[in-house]
């Protein structure tokens, strides 16, 4: 006798697990029938297995098991906090003068000392906050938006238009990218809302290419197959079908491109070509404090440290959420 | 072989051809007379007018693309404004500082970051392991500016190791390149660390093991080699962007390189010294990810052989 | 007669933060010399633990909590590192389920292949190379020399695996372990691969230790088969009498899962349920969550593995009992 494959997948006739403990459970839960011991340890395992890691229970696990993580997020909330309530904490007016107390070392009254014109430098490094967190937060957020919509349609549709966002995706990323956004600047003229723009142009290429990937993968699953037989739109199923299963993806990309983008505004203002006074920005301080860095570092120091936590809390957190997402990414 | 370097060297034209045309719109599409915003109000009108003569740029702007288009194909980039210099004998002057710089930088941060990178991934999830981690994040997270100008504090002017800036002597490059190093240390080590994490839950690593490998055995012989290749692609890629010139660490420590060229271009507002300064990057990094895509096909026998 | 490997009480335990999971427990397993001994199970069931367990490569956090590992008489378990080195691939070899991804990519065949005997040998290069050359024929790969050449990316799965069997093989072992060789493969490249260990078993005298979800492959080569069931043996018994009268509830449903020719039914059975998470398992039998025969005793205590026939069967469960002595008690009027 010649005995057949025996797989343990297709064993449970062609069933899926689930759908196999599905149909214990519906019998158990049947009124008709008693419930017998059996059935009721079936039940305790069907929800045992049943257990489905939303979003919501990564983002707890990732804060129990990575505590770095969760502390860096509070330290984000931090400065969070500072930078929308600056007027409430700041001890003083951030473009006060006070020519008699200037260049003061650390002390009690000016935790950070006073600049080169008497200016509290704590005072000006919570309202410097609101720049670069706005920074960290806005261009990334567009940037991955404008990548998103181009990675989608790329992917979906193919041909001539994915020939061409994908050419221009090359273009972008061939620039060295500071150097691009300097160039930017140097056409709009420095100031606020054109660092959003020059960081927003210079990184959604990389999120485009990553959308992409993952739509062309998707594009071929037997679902999205369904639903385009079914007549659902492009549209929807661009959005509602492939979207759904990027953002994973997504939430870690942004996280990951924050830093980024507060390292490149303060480069930007630290050059001189970007945040200008009377606006403050770690970078411009740092800019600022660099010419008495020998009589009083503490000018240029402490602005920087500012950046650099701020930075590392993001990538810490980054890290986290990208090892909460997924952890064969990452070990 | 042969047919896929062509094949890959075709493959950068378009993307060639269209740096050149963006950095032109991007550059040419400021409105007015480029000489009358560099010179400011205080230059009289009749001087604009013979400068922009002198450099053609009376003529209508299609013309002006083609005579430039020209020019860039005899490998002219045109003449500085402000320093009235060709701009290939500038950046042929500054390209030795950033050379210099971009090899000190490119070896601190390999003879840190490889090493640091192995270590880690083979002491996984130990003291080592995070210590290293974090430096390679804090050379990620830091600003350049900032930890260039915190070693000049300490090293420069309060232990008097190395001078403050400078380019004339090369112990002026011993903390430019530690700084620049140590940002691309983070990230060459942490691509080395996952990457041989990964390489390490290979299957074939299981043989190796199984063949009675010791282990350090399996990782010289089985994991280094697929481990490491992507991270020479990644050194090939690294080189091409410090090439193309530190902007900040060239500014804080006045190494007069491409960086600083660039710097000065855009304060000066010196239109086609800008536009040369960024189509050389540019094609620095464009040649580097060229470089590193062929690297990899000659090192990988499942691509070399396909 | 003499026995290569025998496996007493084995426990191999994962710390994770969830908690230990017994991947194996108390597993108990003797491969005479000579013979093809079978491993059977669904997947999790910890048939590759205890065969990493032999070769001491289980990784963190998996731990050998206990037990014995005779390999002809000397205890594993004991030995350091540096002699198990000597062993692995010289004494005890194995081979995996996944031949497209278990040879080294950046290598070619005729590299990975001498290694494996430069390892253990100190001789000339071109002398490993001829053992290869002939080792890659002996495992039926056509042109061996020029397959020297290849990289793996250039062979087929089935003859990936044969490259794997030689590579195992190339040393003479004493025993081969085989993780689900066939898995992968086309059924009948798996019959030529089955009869290709079946050869150098003979040939060489080569103790198989087979670890497969397949009773096919069972019912194909095997002598003895260990059946288990979460990290546990749920019976033991040799070939014959597994396929004529298997008692454990879970080999019988193993068995009446397997799709055949000549009985036709609307519906292939399945063993209802899934393998329990070992995190939780059951207080009582591990099967029990499935076991259609299951009494109320089988779900407050844990069988213990009962000899039957004088060492011949094995079995862990009750009711199989509680029917034997049944039966004994008719039989007594």
């Amino acid at each position: 006798m010649k005995l057949l494959r025996y797989h343990p997948e297709t064993a449970f006739g062609g069933q899926s697990k689930e759908d196999a403990l599905k149909s214990s459970v519906k019998k158990a839960l049947d009124p008709e029938k008693t419930l017998t011991e059996k059935d009721k340890r079936r039940i305790e395992l069907a929800s045992e297995i049943g257990e489905q890691e939303t979003a919501r229970d990564k983002f707890r696990v990732m804060c129990a098991e990575n505590k770095l993580a969760a502390f860096s997020l509070v330290v984000i909330l931090i400065f969070i906090f500072m930078a929308i309530f600056a007027p409430v904490v700041a001890p003083y007016d951030p473009t006060k003068q006070d020519l008699i107390h200037r260049m003061q070392g650390m002390s009690r009254e000016h935790i950070f000392g006073t600049d080169q014109l008497g200016r509290d430098i704590y005072s000006r490094m919570i309202y410097g906050a609101r720049v670069s967190i706005a920074i960290g937060l806005l261009p990334t957020f567009v940037s991955i938006l404008i990548g998103t919509v181009l990675g989608l349609i790329s992917g979906y549709f193919g041909g001539v238009v994915d020939f061409i966002i994908m050419r221009l995706c090359d273009i972008t990323m061939a620039f060295p990218s500071l150097l691009l956004a300097m160039v930017v600047m140097y056409t709009m003229g420095a100031g606020i809302i054109n660092i959003f723009l020059a960081l927003t142009l210079v990184s959604w290429a990389g999120t485009a290419r990553v959308i992409r990937s993952q739509t062309l993968q998707l594009r071929e699953m037997e679902y999205i197959e369904a639903a385009r037989s079914m007549g659902v739109s492009s549209f929807a199923i661009m959005f509602r079908h492939i979207l759904p299963n990027c953002l994973p993806n997504l939430i870690v990309l942004f996280t990951l491109n924050i830093p980024g983008s507060i390292l490149s505004e303060s480069s930007l203002s630290f050059l001189g070509i970007g945040a200008q006074a009377p606006m403050t920005s770690w970078g411009l301080m740092v800019s600022d404090g660099k010419q008495y860095l020998f009589t009083n570092p503490v000018i240029a120091i402490a602005p920087g440290v500012a950046i650099l936590i701020l930075a590392l809390a993001f990538n810490f957190l980054g890290d986290g959420v990208r090892d909460a997402m997924d952890p064969y990414l990452s070990k | 072989m042969l047919k896929k370097v062509v094949n890959r060297i075709l493959v950068s034209i378009p993307v060639l051809i269209g740096v050149i045309f963006i950095i032109y719109i991007m550059l040419n599409i400021i409105p007015g007379n480029p000489i009358s915003v560099m010179m400011k109000e205080h230059a009289r009108q009749e001087v604009i007018d013979r400068m922009s003569a002198y450099y053609g740029l009376d003529k209508p702007v299609m013309v002006q693309f083609l005579i430039y288009l020209k020019n860039l194909c005899h490998g002219d980039l045109g003449m500085s404004y402000k320093l009235n210099r060709s701009v290939n004998a500038l950046i042929a002057q500054a390209f030795p500082y950033t050379l210099k710089l971009a090899i000190a930088a490119a070896l601190v941060s390999w003879i840190i970051g490889i090493p640091a990178g192995i270590v880690s991934a083979i002491k996984e999830n130990t003291a080592v392991d995070h210590f290293f981690m974090g430096f390679s994040l804090l050379g990620v997270s830091m600003p350049v500016f900032w930890a260039a100008l915190l070693f000049q504090y300490v090293f420069a002017y309060k232990l008097g190791l190395v001078p403050v800036s400078g380019a004339d002597n090369p112990s002026a490059y011993i903390l430019p390149a530690i700084v620049l190093g140590w940002s691309s240390a983070g990230t060459i080590a942490r691509l080395t660390r996952s990457n041989l994490l990964e390489v390490l839950e290979a299957d074939y690593i299981r043989t190796a093991y199984a063949k009675g490998r010791s282990q350090a055995g399996v990782i010289l012989h089985h994991a280094f080699k697929n481990a490491l290749l992507p991270v020479i692609t990644m050194m090939a890629i690294q080189v091409a962007s410090l090439l193309s010139g530190a902007v900040i660490t060239e500014t804080v420590f006045a190494i007069p390189g491409i960086g600083r060229l660039a710097v000065d271009a855009i304060t000066s507002r010196d239109m086609p010294l800008l536009q040369g300064t960024v189509l050389f990057t540019t094609v620095l990094i464009i040649l580097g990810n060229l470089i590193a895509d062929i690297l990899y096909s000659v090192i990988d026998p499942r691509i070399r052989e396909s | 007669m003499e026995n290569t490997l025998e496996i007493k009480h084995l426990k191999t335990y994962f710390h994770t933060m969830k908690g230990v999971v017994p991947a194996v427990d108390d597993v108990s397993i003797t491969v005479p010399k000579g013979k093809i001994v079978g491993i059977v199970g669904e997947s999790g069931c910890g048939k590759s633990m205890t065969a990493m367990s032999v070769m001491q490569l289980i990784r963190k956090p998996g731990k050998i909590e206990g037990g014995q590992i005779l390999f002809k008489g000397e205890d594993l378990l004991e030995k350091s590192e540096k002699e198990m080195e000597k062993i692995r691939g010289d004494r005890i070899s194995m081979i995996f389920q996944e031949p497209m991804t278990s040879l080294n990519p950046v290598y070619t065949i005729g590299h990975q292949v001498t290694e494996a005997i430069l390892i253990h040998e100190k001789i000339e290069k071109g002398e490993a190379e001829k053992r290869a050359v002939e080792i890659l024929s002996a495992v039926g790969i056509p042109e061996p020399e020029k397959r020297m050449k290849s990289y793996p990316h250039q062979l087929s799965g089935g003859l990936r695996q044969r490259v794997m069997i030689g590579m195992a093989m190339v040393m003479k072992p004493d025993l081969l372990i085989a993780d689900e060789p066939t898995t992968a493969l086309d059924v009948t490249i798996e019959a030529q691969i089955l009869h290709l260990m079946r050869k150098l078993r003979d040939e060489n005298g080569t103790s198989i230790l087979l670890i497969t979800h397949n009773m096919g492959v069972v019912a194909e080569v095997c002598d003895d088969v260990y059946v288990m069931y979460a990290g546990k043996v749920m019976e033991h018994t040799d070939v014959f009498t597994l396929f004529k009268q298997a008692e454990h509830p879970y080999t019988a449903g193993l068995l009446r899962s397997i799709p055949r020719i000549d009985a036709v039914k609307d519906r292939l059975y399945s063993i209802p349920g899934v393998v329990p998470n070992l995190l939780h398992l059951p207080a009582g039998c591990s099967f029990s969550t499935r076991c259609p025969y299951a009494m109320d005793r089988c779900y407050e205590e844990r069988p213990e593995l009962v000899c039957l026939e004088a060492e011949k069967h094995e079995l862990r469960c009750f009711s199989c009992m509680t029917k034997f002595e049944r039966e004994a008690e008719n039989g007594r009027f």
